[in-house]
C-alpha cells in the first residue's frame, strides 16, 4: 500500500522539477553549442589548472543536460538531484571566490546569452537553485527510504 | 544514499563519455588539453595613456575582438566589432574601412582573454597591417579610467 502525499506537496515538488531541471537543461544545451567561448568563461575564473579547462567546458554541459533532463523527467531522481545540488555547490565556491577576489567577469552560466557581468545576483540566483535542488535530493531519498521502511514493516507483518 | 551515488556516478560518467565523443566529431569541437596561452611581447602592447591620445586624435582603429553579443553590452566609444571567432565574416567589411598602414589597437576583457592577441596575429597574418597592436585588459582599463564608452551592436 502506497500513502499519497498531499495534492499541493506533489504540485510544488513537480513545478521545482520543471524550473531546476529546465534552467540545467537551457544552461547545459546553450554551452554544448559554444564550447570555445564556455573554456573562456571556465579559465577566467581562474580556479582550475590550464589542463583541465577544455575537458570541463567539453564534459560539463553534457553532466547538466542530462541531469536536467533526468530531473524534468522524473527519472533516477536522487541521482540526478544530488549531481545538481553538487554542482550548484561548485559553482556557488567559484562564484563566491570570484566575487570575492574582484574578478571582472561574465558568469558563463548560459553561454553568450547573458551578456552581462556577474555580480552578487548571480550569487543569490545560485544560493537560490541550489536550495531547491537540495529540497529536492532531500525529498527524493527520503522518499525512497520511506518506502523502503514500509515495504520492511509490510514483509514483517506478514 | 548508496544508490543516489551510485545513479549521480554513472550519470555523471556517462554524460561526460557523451561530451568527449560528440567533441570529437562535432566541428566545433575544441582541443582537449588547452593550448599554451599565446605570449604577448611588450612591443605588442599598447599603454593606456597613449591608446586614449590616439583615440582622442581620432588617428587610430579600435577593434573589440570579444563576442557580438559582449560588445552590445558596452565597448569603446567609436571601436569596431570584428569578433576574432567570427573573422572571416566580419573581416570584408573592416577592411573596407582600414588601409595597410592604418594605426590599428585591438581589446578584448580580463587579463586572462588573448581574443585581442589572436586577432591581432589574424590582422598581421592575413591582413598584412603592420601597425597592429593590443590593449591589455582592454575593456576594463578603459571603462576604469573613466574614458568614453557606448553599448549597442555593430551597425
Amino acid at each position: 500500500m502506497t500513502v499519497r502525499q498531499p495534492l499541493l506537496t506533489r504540485f510544488l515538488s513537480f513545478a521545482l522539477r520543471l524550473v531546476v531541471g529546465g534552467i540545467f537543461v537551457y544552461a547545459g544545451v546553450v554551452k554544448i553549442f559554444d564550447p570555445a567561448q564556455f573554456a573562456n568563461d571556465v579559465a577566467n575564473y581562474r580556479l582550475l589548472p590550464s589542463a583541465l579547462v577544455n575537458f570541463v567546458a567539453i564534459t560539463l554541459p553534457w553532466v547538466e543536460t542530462v541531469a536536467g533532463i533526468l530531473m524534468v523527467m522524473g527519472l533516477w531522481l536522487p541521482g540526478s538531484a544530488l549531481v545538481i545540488t553538487g554542482l550548484m555547490g561548485i559553482f556557488l565556491i567559484a562564484i563566491g571566490q570570484a566575487l570575492v577576489r574582484g574578478l571582472d567577469i561574465r558568469c558563463g552560466c548560459f553561454g553568450t546569452i547573458e551578456a552581462g557581468k556577474m555580480d552578487t545576483m548571480t550569487l543569490a540566483r545560485d544560493v537560490a537553485l541550489f536550495v531547491f535542488a537540495a529540497l529536492l535530493y532531500w525529498r527524493a531519498s527520503t522518499a525512497k527510504s520511506n518506502r523502503g521502511k514500509k515495504d520492511a514493516s509490510t514483509n514483517s507483518s506478514n | 544514499m548508496r544508490r543516489a551515488l551510485l545513479q549521480a556516478v554513472i550519470l555523471t560518467l556517462a554524460s561526460a563519455a557523451m561530451g568527449l565523443l560528440v567533441n570529437a566529431f562535432s566541428p566545433k569541437g575544441i582541443p582537449l588539453i588547452r593550448p599554451p596561452k599565446l605570449q604577448l611581447r611588450d612591443q605588442d602592447r599598447i599603454p593606456l595613456a597613449e591608446a586614449k591620445e590616439l583615440w582622442d586624435s581620432g588617428t587610430a582603429f579600435f577593434l573589440d575582438a570579444r563576442t557580438p553579443a559582449d560588445y552590445a553590452a558596452g565597448h569603446i566609444a567609436l571601436a569596431h566589432n570584428l569578433p576574432v571567432e567570427q573573422f572571416d565574416q566580419y573581416f570584408p567589411k573592416m577592411s573596407a574601412m582600414l588601409s595597410p598602414d592604418s594605426e590599428i589597437i585591438v581589446y578584448c576583457d580580463g587579463d586572462q582573454c588573448d581574443l585581442s592577441h589572436s586577432l591581432m596575429t589574424l590582422l598581421r597574418e592575413r591582413g598584412k597591417y603592420v601597425h597592429v597592436r593590443v590593449l591589455f585588459n582592454g575593456w576594463t582599463a578603459w571603462r576604469k579610467a573613466g574614458f568614453p564608452t557606448t553599448k549597442g551592436a555593430e551597425p
